[in-house]
């Protein structure tokens, strides 16, 4: 098992050090609009924090069958590996579509947020490009497993704080030509300045 | 049109302008008169970007108070030596990224000085390190270690450490006088005493705390308080209306949050600075701490 | 006819880079944008490659003629986008073996990206000519924003222009803003050229 200080390590560095919005800009596209209210942000939450471990995990043990079978088969002379984008975009598009019709069933409510078009990409792109990370760096199915609980969380957590912020801004006089995704984008320089400090 | 911002009080910034500029006269005398001049290029720059700005948009705009305080807790907040032309960005990137983006003054969520604080230390690490004087000697210092935990307790180390006799930034060397003006903000109640009470006593709990737990880590708790710019932040920056709560059981929650952030960042992490993250993390958080009804009554 | 052809490529040239620039206008696909741009190569061969996948892509599925909102449609689409993806990183990896390790997840993840610039570039009308026109134009104003963010990021961050080996300095290593090259640099930078161009530019109708 895993130590718990290892534990605490995984986890700061998941939602610290390498953070999915704030290094690997992944599911950025949510700030196109305004920033979802805390309620729904749970609720993306939910369905991260299932989505992204699943796939994940059902990604880790693809890519682990697939160097097996190429390490069996000594006569492939390609490496099979590459098939991974391919295997992942499927996996990411069926967890998703599964996740959300089991989400249709348990939580009617939440449903409703998947079933706008622009939502379903970002989640896309953020599950996809979390499975790719994931795959490259973990070491066993239930490092990847966590890895994807954590990376949601942080990933959940950046976007609290950016509601949180956008709340105080609601009347203020801001440049005609920032209001919007442009000061969320420097917002989120300012919270990856914050952040930056601490992985020294 | 726009509604005057009630957190913005025109006569308390002009005290506290006098009182930083006070404060780094006195440095000059510790250090060297460079640091009046960093406080002039800081000004200067401050006021020309506003001026600037607020032409751009056509606005109509007076130089107050408010453009010189940001620049000016900026400066006290850099170590003495600082090469001229990064106080210039650093006044920029704070001034414009920290307060004018958000709509200017009093509309800002950061502190302004706070922002460019941290995106110096990032950008410009080394130089930043390496401009400490020690102010005894007047000679240049390789790296300070603000937070260092060599302090053991003895009463020659406290006096050091009220009379400026460590290395630190301009502002926050000599504790004796950052009480003596942090008590003028204070008794003409411009500097709500929530705050530094809270970060000061909540500071002295949990380094307490830990130090139990982990005693090479953390320094003896009475001495924390006066390390590195823990004073000068409690007095002078987390007092900050604009980005400090409006009620007062917020306002101590604030502190104790600034306090707990410190504590942990500094004894975990060794990082130059535990109260500068903490600050700028409860100025996005510090919000959350009150009702929402005072935030919108305020924003109509 | 040829005059036409000139001008229907022209249009859509502006459209596709200028007017409804992915970047800077639609304000998609902006991971890749902030992720890879501190090196100016590594820009360059993703928005190259970007470029070349979106215009195979619409070459291919105009030539199936199937209603172009269909389920079947967009996962074909996407299967097809994620393929030439393998493809390509294959042939990078062999060929460019650096940019390749420099592009890391960026290059498959680009699939999403291309899929959504794909989605939303803007066409006239339904002809194959006008579709992978149009596609392509997205592209190439993709790559553009790429080659604008990185030129100015490098410039920012070390004073030169690394180009392909090739280096340009424009001013001393030591007058520049290291941490424009990590993602708080990045942020800053991409959100500061994006709200110059807004408060320059009227967006639009560009939902």
């Amino acid at each position: 098992m895993i130590e718990f200080t290892t534990f605490i390590q995984m986890i700061i560095a998941a939602v610290l050090i390498n953070n999915v919005l704030l290094q690997s800009f992944l599911g950025i596209e949510v700030i196109e609009e305004n920033v979802p209210s805390p309620k729904e942000i749970f609720k993306l939450l939910l369905a991260l924090v299932i989505s992204v471990p699943f796939a994940s995990g059902l990604g880790y043990v693809v890519y682990h069958q697939v160097l097996f079978s190429m390490n069996e088969l000594g006569e492939v002379t390609r490496d099979l590996t590459y098939f991974m984008t391919l295997i992942s975009v499927v996996i990411v598009v069926i967890v998703m579509l599964t996740v959300a019709q089991l989400i249709k069933k348990v939580f009617p409510k939440v449903h409703e947020l998947h079933v706008n078009y622009t939502n379903q990409l970002i989640t896309t792109s953020l599950v996809l490009g979390s499975v790719l990370i994931i795959v490259a760096s973990a070491q066993t199915l239930l490092e990847s497993v966590l890895l994807g609980v954590f990376i949601s969380i942080g990933y959940g957590l950046v976007l609290m704080f950016l509601t949180l912020i956008e709340r105080q801004l609601v009347d203020a006089p801001v440049l005609k030509g920032f209001r919007g995704l442009p000061l969320r984008l420097i917002i989120l320089a300012i919270i990856a300045l914050i952040v930056s400090g601490f992985s020294g | 049109m726009k509604k005057e911002n009630p957190r913005v009080n025109l006569k308390h910034l002009n005290v506290m302008a006098i009182m930083l500029i006070l404060l780094i006269a006195t440095s000059a005398f510790i250090y060297s008169p460079y640091v009046l001049l960093m406080a002039l290029f800081a000004v200067i720059t401050g006021v020309v970007l506003e001026v600037v700005f607020m032409k751009i948009r056509k606005r109509p705009y007076q130089i107050n108070a408010g453009s010189v305080v940001t620049p000016l807790i900026f400066v006290t907040l850099m170590p003495p030596s600082l090469p001229l032309y990064m106080v210039v960005i650093g006044t920029f990137f704070g001034v414009f990224f920290g307060k004018m983006i958000f709509g200017g003054l009093g509309r800002n969520i950061f502190n302004p000085a706070v922002a460019a604080y941290l995106f110096i230390l990032v950008t410009f690490p080394v130089d930043f390190a390496a401009s400490f004087i020690d102010p005894l000697t007047g000679s240049a210092l390789e790296s300070v270690n603000l937070a260092n935990s060599i302090f053991v307790g003895s009463a020659d180390q406290l006096f050091g450490l009220l009379l400026g006799q460590y290395p630190n930034t301009v502002g926050a060397t000599m504790v004796l006088l950052v009480w003596i003006f942090g008590a003028v903000l204070l008794f003409l109640k411009i500097a709500d005493w929530r705050i530094p009470v809270s970060i000061l006593l909540a500071s002295a709990f949990f380094t307490a705390v830990f130090s139990n737990f982990y005693p090479d880590a953390f320094p003896n708790a009475f001495f924390a308080l006066f390390q590195g710019q823990l004073m000068f932040i409690a007095f002078f920056v987390a007092t900050d209306p604009i980005t400090s709560p409006r009620t007062a059981k917020a306002k101590v929650l604030y502190g104790i949050g600034i306090a707990f952030i410190t504590v942990v960042i500094r004894g975990f992490a060794n990082a130059a600075e535990g109260v500068i993250y903490a600050v700028i993390i409860m100025n996005a958080i510090g919000p959350m701490l009150e009702p929402i009804e005072v935030v919108e009554e305020e924003q109509k | 006819m040829n005059n036409s052809f000139k001008d229907q490529v022209k249009s859509s040239l502006w459209l596709g880079m200028f007017k409804y620039n992915a970047t800077f206008i639609l304000w998609v696909a902006l991971a890749p944008v902030l992720a890879i741009t501190q090196n100016l190569d590594q820009a360059i061969y993703l928005g190259l490659i970007v470029t070349l996948i979106l215009i195979v892509t619409s070459l291919i599925m105009s030539m199936i003629k199937t209603q172009q909102q269909g389920l079947l449609y967009q996962v074909a689409t996407l299967t097809l986008i994620a393929a030439l993806v393998t493809i390509s990183e294959m042939i990078l990896q062999i060929d460019q073996p650096a940019i390749y390790r420099g592009l890391g997840i960026y290059l498959p993840l680009s699939t999403i990206s291309i899929y959504i610039i794909f989605h939303r570039a803007h066409q006239k009308d339904t002809t194959l000519i006008s579709n992978v026109l149009s596609k392509g134009a997205s592209g190439l104003g993709f790559l553009m924003a790429l080659i604008i963010v990185s030129i100015i990021r490098s410039i920012l961050s070390s004073g030169a222009i690394k180009l392909f080996g090739i280096q340009m300095r424009l001013f001393d290593v030591a007058y520049s803003f290291n941490s424009m090259e990590t993602a708080f640099g990045s942020l800053l930078v991409v959100g500061l050229i994006i709200g110059f161009v807004n408060s320059y530019v009227n967006r639009g109708q560009v939902k």
